[in-house]
């Protein structure tokens, strides 16, 4: 499989989560590459000028190789510019995260949520609305669980303030949930383990 | 590869590189404008400060969309940039020169091959689609500036939604000239949000922005920000009960001297010998077309 390449590899990983974050719950095809595709989205944002947290299994090793590999510093979640959670082992994250000020609610933190499967059916579905998503569509998570969902729900409802998410599954597909798009969960079972 | 080891190849002498980095902009840049493109993007019609780099013309050129599509392009792309609607205007032409040698990329005048239209100051006639971006050179950023020129407190207004000096501002216009006088930059609203400017184009080009199939980015290189309105969003002109918002309009009969359109936008010319007064459409590849089409 192709090595990751810092320059055309993130150029094409950005393009691909522009049109996620541009057409929420859509879920698009990221570029294959030898590295994990939540990691991928990770080395394409990432550098010296921003922070990091990861949580869930392994967070550890990966926040160590990322912070190698980008220069971002790894802090704790509540500073954290860009957080990564591994596995839904690691809960709650979202409400820990920074949301921003309304002077200036681009500080709120990008959180990326390594999932299990994207589909428009799942263990977890959710309806999205709108910027981005003509009249509502229906988003199918395997591998996120609802607690964290809702959390995320709840982290945008003082808009423009809130946390920004890109789900990225084991097939390197990606949606984004962006903090513009209004979060319903519309029917949920339990977890897979 | 490391960040050192990029930043080393992109250094003349140093590594094996061209001694420029592909698309001009270092990838350290282009990884900032990347993020706080994203951010624009989930924030619509709100302003994101960004670093804007030096780029080799100079501030209030269209360094803002410059760099917005040398963070964007990659193999494979094809750009358009237009001027006003001219793809051959100086401006235009130098743009895409310099993205197409610094970028490796296909060019194109006809908007529907285009995967990233830049653009000052107008919209393409031709309606574009889902997969085509729309980047626009932003002279003044700020909707507020007109009635408010301190940035600290024009943020503030923007954080508390209170756009009431700007509703003022209309309501004068109206109270001494009978209409709302605005011309280019009339103001708007994003998803039922934030005010912004849609940078100088005609009132004319203003509801394509509304629930457009495409993503629109604007960026200001000279004030620093970037600001954005994603697909099938609300953009809104402002505009009273009473005194609605209205398109330009054209005298009666008006149409281009070239291709006979009446229903794009028209610019207004005078013929040097004759002295009389003559249209022709403002999208020149646009008027090429049609002109093409009828013969």
């Amino acid at each position: 499989m192709k090595t990751f390449d810092p320059v055309f590899g993130s150029q094409r990983v950005f393009r691909c989560l522009l049109e996620a974050t541009a057409s929420p719950g859509k879920v698009f095809a990221l570029p294959p590459f030898d590295v994990a595709a939540p990691e991928t989205v990770a080395r394409t944002l990432l550098d010296p000028e921003v922070t990091l947290c990861v949580a869930g299994t392994g967070a550890r090793e990966t926040e160590d190789r990322l912070s190698r590999l980008t220069g971002a510093r790894a802090v704790p979640p509540p500073e954290a510019d860009f957080a990564l959670m591994l596995d839904a082992e690691a809960g709650g994250l979202a409400s820990e995260l920074k949301r921003g000020s309304l002077e200036y609610p681009e500080r709120g933190a990008t959180v990326i949520y390594a999932v299990v499967r994207l589909a428009e059916t799942g263990s977890l579905a959710l309806r999205l609305g709108g910027p981005g998503v003509p009249e509502s569509r229906n988003l199918g998570v395997e591998g996120l669980p609802v607690s964290e969902a809702e959390a995320l729900r709840e982290s945008r409802a003082g808009y423009p303030l809130g946390v920004d998410a890109y789900l990225v599954d084991e097939a390197g597909m990606v949606a984004g949930l962006p903090r513009s798009t209004r979060l319903e969960v519309i029917s949920s079972w339990p977890t897979r383990r | 590869m490391t960040v050192d080891e990029l930043l080393r190849d992109a250094v003349p002498g140093l590594g094996n590189g061209p001694g420029y980095n592909y698309a001009f902009l270092d990838e350290l840049s282009k990884r900032e404008l990347r993020r706080k493109t994203l951010k624009a993007v989930s924030i619509p019609g709100h302003q994101v400060p960004f670093g804007s780099r030096e780029m080799p013309l100079a501030r209030g050129w269209g360094t803002g969309g410059l760099q917005l599509s040398l963070s964007l392009v990659g193999p494979g792309d094809t750009y358009k940039a237009i001027d006003q609607g001219a793809d051959a205007s100086v401006n235009a032409v130098n743009m895409r020169s310099l993205v197409s040698r610094m970028a490796e990329v296909e060019t194109t005048l006809d908007a529907r091959d285009a995967t990233i239209v830049q653009t000052r100051h107008r919209i393409p006639e031709e309606p574009l689609r889902g997969d085509q971006i729309l980047v626009f050179q932003v002279p003044i950023p700020e909707p507020l500036e007109r009635v408010e020129p301190r940035i600290s407190r024009a943020r503030r207004m923007h954080a508390e939604r209170d756009y009431s000096k700007m509703w003022l501002f209309l309501y004068e216009s109206v109270a001494k000239h009978g209409e709302v006088t605005v011309g280019a930059r009339y103001p708007v609203v994003v998803n039922g949000s934030y005010l912004m400017d849609p940078s100088p184009i005609p009132r004319w080009d203003v509801p394509k922005l509304h629930h457009a199939p495409n993503l629109a980015l604007f960026g200001a290189g000279r004030e620093k920000r970037i600001y954005a309105v994603p697909p099938h969003t609300s953009v809104e002109p402002l505009e009273f009960e009473d005194y609605r918002f209205r398109v330009e309009s054209f005298p009666r009969g008006a149409h281009c001297r070239r291709c006979g359109s009446d229903d794009t936008f028209l610019d207004e010319l005078t013929d040097e010998r004759s002295g009389e007064t003559y249209f022709t459409c403002s999208d020149t590849s646009f008027c090429d077309r049609r002109l093409e089409e009828r013969r």
